[in-house]
Parts: structure tokens; sequence; C-alpha cells
């Protein structure tokens, strides 16, 4: 069920006329994430048992920051696009289609969010933060 | 909310068992759907055993054979009983067939189940309300546009044009396909599902047509075209062998391809 309301012609949905951009999106957002994420996983294996400062050396080094960001905005980017699908195919009700795709695009904004100023502080190379975020 | 399982009034209550008679060799038990909307107030699934030295070897001549012998109330589809015109597509045995070519020794055991198509409004027993399915055969606008002059013999095409049809021009419109389709089960008033798609690029892809770029308009939406996630079901299923599937990936590619014209607003 579409977010806004649909327009017919004799029974049958008239075309928003878009579409084919978010069609491309998703495929070109899962190959970009192939290369990526395999990246990404080699990377956590290198640095695991590093500790703190074998991690912050890692991070430090701007390239693997600037990927490191990429693979994270692309894959909320695409884990938005596919939520977004699977709420539309399952939920009919309008108000609760409206509220649970605001959820989703909300959740996905705070996770890239809390994500890139994580890693900018780790690229800064900022010490831990204190226990309990020092609240 | 999809809905994963029926509403109260659409669940099948136990029926009636008509028992062969004794001595009856090679028998197999049908199970079969029965409604009717008038007088039931819920569906219910008959049993009847058959003798299959009694009749031919498809499912379509055993539902005949009830008909004729135990129950001239059950109502279903059937004309050419060789698998061209689509009436009596139906789901046998878990899936959405024709029973006219079908053969009962083909499923999976002496026990099968026969039900109308799934996810469509029951008219009575095996005959379902087919009619957004022909509206959105309908609305793809299944036939030659042509910008040419008519003319005086027949519009020629090159074989390999030709050939682009093959898989394509063969569809019944059985609705076997679409109905076996969870997407267009969830979402049907808006995807046109699989029938139809195909039937669209049977058109798209014919070199005698010139209205592609406004066929493509008219897919373009997020709901019409777009709800198919290569689900895959469509070609499981397809009584003539074909890939719905394929003909909407084909379509989706076309979608983005650089040659093509976009119209600017919505029509």
């Amino acid at each position: 069920m579409s977010a806004h309301r649909s327009v017919y012609r004799k029974n049958v949905k008239v075309a928003e006329r878009k579409g084919a951009g978010g069609w491309l999106a998703e495929r070109l957002s899962s190959l970009v994430l192939v290369p990526l994420t395999l990246w990404a996983l080699w990377s956590a294996a290198m640095i695991a048992g590093t500790g703190y400062e074998g991690a912050l050396d890692w991070f430090v080094q701007p390239l693997n920051a600037w990927l490191l960001a990429a693979t994270w905005l692309v894959t909320l980017w695409h884990m938005n696009m596919g939520i977004t699908v699977i709420v539309e195919d399952y939920i009919h009700k309008r108000s609760t289609l409206g509220l649970l795709l605001g959820l989703n695009t909300l959740l996905c904004l705070s996770l890239a969010v809390i994500g890139l100023l994580f890693i900018t502080r780790l690229a800064l190379g900022s010490d831990p933060l204190p226990a309990g975020f020092g609240v | 909310m999809a809905e994963l399982t029926l509403p109260r009034a659409s669940q099948p209550q136990r029926g009636k068992v008509h028992k062969a008679p004794k001595g009856a060799k090679n028998v197999k038990t049908y199970k079969v759907y029965r409604y009717d909307p008038e007088v039931d107030a819920n569906p219910r699934w008959d049993v009847f055993e058959v003798s299959a030295d009694d009749h031919g070897p498809m499912l379509l001549d055993a539902l005949i054979h009830i008909k004729n012998t135990i129950d001239p109330t059950l109502a279903f589809r059937r004309s050419c009983r060789e698998g061209i015109c689509g009436s009596c597509s139906m789901n046998i045995d878990g899936r959405n067939t024709l029973a006219c070519t079908k053969g009962w020794d083909e499923c999976s055991s002496s026990n099968i189940s026969i039900g109308p198509l799934p996810h469509q409004p029951v008219v009575k027993d095996l005959v379902t309300d087919l009619t957004l399915f022909y509206a959105q055969y309908d609305s793809i606008q299944p036939y030659l546009q042509s910008d040419e002059p008519d003319p005086t013999t027949e519009r020629l095409q090159t074989p390999a044009d030709r050939e682009k049809l093959d898989g394509l021009y063969e569809c019944i419109l059985c609705a076997c396909c679409s109905t076996s389709c969870p997407s267009y089960w969830w979402n049907q008033t808006e995807y046109l599902g699989p029938a139809a798609l195909l039937q669209s690029y049977r058109w798209i892809a014919d070199s005698r047509d010139d209205a592609t770029d406004k066929r493509l308009d008219d897919l373009e939406d997020p709901f019409k075209l777009y709800r198919c996630h290569t689900i895959m079901n469509c070609a499981q299923v397809c009584p003539k062998g074909l890939n719905p599937a394929k003909a909407i990936a084909e379509t989706k590619k076309l979608m983005v391809a650089p040659g093509r014209k976009k119209a600017k607003a919505p029509a």
C-alpha cells in the first residue's frame, strides 16, 4: 500500500511515474556494499585483540575512517530502502504505515548520526569515553 | 496488516464424504473446496472417493466424472480441455495449474486437494471472480500501437525480432501465476501481477510496436511494477512453462536503459 492515496482508473492504479530510481539505488547500493562489507569484516578481524590503542591506530588513518563512514552510510541507506519495501508490502492500515515508515527513517538517521560521531571521535584520536559516557 | 490467517467466515469446515462403492479399484481421494456464498456460511472441504478406472487421465476428467455421477452441484470452469483456453485453472495438490493438463497420477499422493485460485473472491466452489485480473490486463493496452500508416499487407518483422516474442505470446491468461504470487496476494489492488506484466512486455518487446516509451511510463510505479520481488512462484506454476519474472526483469532493465524517453508529468 502506498503511503499516499493512489489514483485509480477503471480499478487499476495510475502510474506515479517513479520507482526506477529507487530500484537502481537498491541495486547500486548492494553492489557497492559487497567490497565495502568484505573490507570492513577483514579490518575488524585485523583490529581484534589489538586493544583500544590498536583500534585507534587503524582509525586515525584517513582512508580507513572515510571508508568506514561510507560503509556505514550506504548500509543504513540500503537498510532504509529495504525496510520501507517490507513495511509497504505488509502494512495496509494507513496510519500504522505512516508511523512505521517515519520510525524507520528516524532509526536510520539516528544510527547514521551516532555512527559518524564515533567514527569522527576515533579518527581524531580521542580518548575512550568514560564509563556511562561521563553523564 | 497482511492477512496471514483466513477471516473466520472464510475458514473451510469439514464437508460431506462421498465413499467409493465397495470393491472399487484404483481409488483416489479428492478433497474439493465447496462454497456457495448464497447458501453457505463457511466454505467446506467435500471428500470424493473415485475409482480412477472410471474416468480419463486428467484431473479435469475426474472433476467432470464427479459432477456427472456424484454431485451435479459442483461448479468449475472448463472449456477446451487441452491447455489453451485457461478456464480450468485452479489450485491442485497445493499448486496452481490447469486441471485439464494435470494428470491425477502426477499428484504427490492418492489424496488430492482441489481448491480455487488463492486470494481471489470465490463465486462458487472452484470458480473465482477474476474481474480485477482482467481489468489489469486491459490496462496494459494489449494491442499493437504503431505510428506507421496501416499497411495493405502484413507488418513484417525479421525472424530475430519474431523470436523475441517466444516465451511471451503463449500466455493464455489463466491467472495461475498472478494468484500464486505472494506480492499479488498482499497488494493486488496496486500491483499488476505477473500475468499483466508479462503481457505488457510482450508488446514492449514487439519490433512493430511504437508505444514502448508510453508503455514504460504507464508501468513506472513503486507498486504496479516494482512489487515484483523475484519470488519466482509465477515461473514455477505457469502451465505453459513461461517465465513472467524474466519478462518483469527485462521491463525493469528497460526502465533505466539509457535511450528511454521519459514523460515529464503523470498522465
